[in-house]
């Protein structure tokens, strides 16, 4: 070994302390915010209620957890009232996703590889919906899609397209492009940065080797894009699934009510808040296979890059 | 934004349920006398709350405090010219807070959350629950010399007695918002309820976004005016009732009537009584207010809500509080808070023809107003017993899983 490696590595070694201490803000953070809450939803879901007051009274003690209300909410979700909202979430936050990618990454690919100068001027445009809130955004779409709304009476000057139609009357096309419209964002900029990032000169290769456009396109571009397709993925179904307020907006029908809204029913105006923190838990729990996943494929990829 | 799940809707449901968890403690429900909190009044068996010796109402004669009142009540649910005007008047100011229902509102009141000198707006099923616990204090009527304005049958109510902790503040009645553009009057009338149920009306269909009320609608319209004391069949039929208007008229559950009515999203949407009187406001320039209706049932089968005042008990404003109600009770005072808010204060004076002609109210909308006899006989909702709620809410998530 180099006299200056060797130097390099004790050198390491002996900031290893303070590396390692950048990590404790972050680890305080998830700790407040991620731990302790989550634990505080557990505590609530296997706890009781104020027979007076109706509050929750949570059970800190994980040997004292009364387990009652998580079993009939799970039974619900398996197989009673509560299966369909989650089936609908699943649903939608799948076409959701499908429909992100398929508007987000070529938009991605368009900034990363042949937007020139307008690079960042497209990038600024992109993020400029962000400087108006969700709410209002979702409400801009109550207005162009009223009954009397701007589409409407586009409908109406061409009826070529069938005609006006009732879009917000329990209609789940429109709650879907209501989450694309409103998460397809936080998928284009992951997706541009991982596609940016892509060493071009492995294209002029594929190219220089035979391959066509298309080709190249798919044997390099779109697998070494995979994991920021996977973390584009996450970072925009995550949330849709939580959501409750685009189809509150744009719907405000059971008929496509996600299980958001059953969760905000239950922990905002029930007295039985036990049944809310279960169904935080159950929807947790289905997210967490899906983080497992992410996590496998990426620790995979990490494995075969370093081999 | 929405409620995404890991960032929001999972840390915010997460951090509702820590502030609930907080609220929330294992001897909440001690030193509580139960008896008083868990007992229901009703038109049939009228409750005197207890005055407690150690929670007596404030002396006579005390000076008014400097500094800020502290008041939580429901969001624009209060002039705040009548605001301004007793900021004036006291040389103080005034401080709200709000809040989204009545559990919240006890939740942070009892675990010391939310340190306000007086609620605007509890409900009657709540009100035992704040006497019981010695939340708030019985009023001292010495300060209250409006008090003589209120609806006589609001004076001596079945739900307190002696008027000993809850002021009256404003009354409502649940019926039908309408279009009169698209919907006669006269055939909503001859419908009732039924008019929701009409399949004419598909997608053009809302019903408040309020497990009670709608659970009270369907089982009105089925004849049956136990709304408080609800068997399983009975509930069992009401949301069989519910999910029959979700499954063919799409119904739309909200409680934004007074926002789409005006706009003309939809024709027909169960209301409030002061919800359409706030509609009229709502209306796009140059549409007239006739377009709006409202029809209501008989008075014996009539929804009527009311909201109670209270001052908190060891509230640091307790003159202020006393005034301040005194105050709102006063008949101009509470036609400036109708004007505002939309929802009639308890009180003497609110006549048709006075409340038209000081335009807070159009002709076609008199129905809107509550009376003392629909004081003296309406349904009020009253508390249920807890197995019943909770069945009552899993029917309510039942109809809105729109399975």
């Amino acid at each position: 070994m180099e006299q200056g490696q060797r130097r390099g590595l004790i050198r390491r070694n002996e900031l290893g302390w303070l590396w390692g201490g950048f990590t404790l803000p972050g680890a305080a953070w998830l700790l407040a915010f991620f731990f302790i809450p989550f634990y505080a939803v557990a505590g609530v879901a296997f706890g009781s209620t104020d027979p007076i007051f109706l509050t929750p009274q949570p059970q800190w003690n994980p040997l004292k957890w009364d387990f009652t209300a998580f079993d009939d909410t799970l039974s619900r979700v398996l197989t009673g009232d509560l299966r369909a909202p989650f089936e609908r979430t699943l649903l939608y936050v799948f076409c959701a996703v499908v429909l992100c990618f398929l508007i987000g990454y070529p938009v991605a690919y368009y900034l990363a590889r042949h937007a020139g100068r307008a690079r960042t001027l497209l990038l600024a445009l992109l993020i400029l919906p962000f400087w108006v809130s969700y709410l209002m955004r979702m409400l801009a779409w109550v207005n162009l899609l009223s009954p009397d709304g701007w589409v409407n009476r586009f409908l109406e000057a061409f009826p070529i397209f069938g005609g006006p139609r009732n879009f917000l009357d329990a209609n789940p096309v429109t709650v879907v492009l209501g989450l694309v419209y409103g998460y397809v964002p936080f998928l284009i900029l992951p997706l541009y940065a991982t596609l940016d990032r892509i060493d071009p000169r492995l294209l002029e290769a594929a190219r220089d080797a035979g391959a066509t456009a298309r080709s190249a396109f798919l044997r390099v571009t779109l697998p070494l894009s995979k994991q920021g397709c996977l973390a584009a993925a996450v970072i925009v179904a995550l949330p849709m699934f939580g959501d409750y307020y685009t189809t509150d907006l744009l719907s405000r029908s059971p008929k496509t009510s996600m299980i958001g809204n059953q969760i905000t029913f239950y922990i905002q105006n029930s007295t039985q808040k036990q049944v809310g923190a279960s169904l935080v838990l159950i929807l947790s729990a289905m997210l967490l296979v899906l983080m497992a996943y992410y996590v496998w494929v990426t620790a995979r990829a990490q494995r075969e890059l370093e081999r | 934004m929405a409620a995404p799940f890991s960032r929001r809707t999972f840390l915010g449901a997460a951090a509702a349920v820590v502030v609930l968890a907080a609220c929330g403690s294992d001897d909440s429900s001690s030193n509580v006398d139960t008896d008083v909190a868990t007992q229901v009044a009703t038109p049939d068996k009228p409750v005197t709350l207890p005055i407690y010796p150690d929670n007596p109402a404030i002396a006579d004669g005390l000076k008014p405090e400097s500094g800020t009142l502290k008041i939580a009540n429901y969001a624009d649910y209060v002039s705040p010219e009548l605001v301004d005007a007793f900021k004036q008047q006291y040389g103080v100011d005034v401080e709200i807070s709000t809040y989204e229902n009545g559990p919240e509102l006890l939740s942070k009141i009892t675990s010391g959350a939310l340190k306000v000198d007086l609620i605007l707006s509890i409900g009657i099923d709540q009100l035992p629950k704040y006497v019981g616990a010695k939340l708030i204090q019985p009023m001292n009527k010495t300060y209250l010399t409006n008090v003589g304005n209120l609806l006589p049958s609001a004076a001596n109510p079945f739900f307190d007695q002696g008027l000993h902790y809850g002021i009256p503040y404003t009354v409502f009645t649940t019926g039908i918002g309408f279009r009169t553009d698209a919907i006669d009057p006269a055939t909503v009338d001859q419908q009732g309820w039924d008019a929701l149920f009409d399949p004419k009306w598909k997608g053009e269909v809302g019903i408040l976004n309020d497990s009670r009320e709608a659970f009270a609608m369907a089982m009105l319209k089925l004849g049956k005016t136990n709304i408080n004391t609800p068997s399983d069949d009975d509930l069992k039929a009401a949301t069989a009732e519910l999910q029959r208007l979700v499954n063919d008229s799409n119904v739309k559950v909200d409680i934004v009537a007074y926002e789409k009515l005006p706009e003309n999203e939809g024709k027909l949407n169960q209301a409030w009584s002061g919800d359409m009187v706030l509609a009229s406001s709502y209306l796009p320039d140059g549409v007239d207010a006739s377009v709006l209706g409202y029809w209501r049932p008989a008075k014996d089968v009539t929804v009527v809500g009311t909201d109670l005042s209270a001052v908190i008990k060891g509230a640091e404003h307790p003159v202020l509080a006393h005034l301040f109600l005194d105050m709102l009770m006063n008949t101009d005072n509470a036609l400036t808070n109708f004007a505002f808010t939309g929802y009639q204060g308890v009180v003497q004076g609110m006549e048709a023809d006075k409340v038209i002609a000081a335009e807070i109210i159009p002709e076609n909308l008199t129905d809107t107003l509550v009376t003392d006899d629909d004081f003296a006989k309406g349904i009020f909702i009253l508390a249920l017993p807890r197995e019943t709620e909770a069945k009552l809410e899993d029917a309510w998530s039942k109809v809105n899983a729109g399975g």
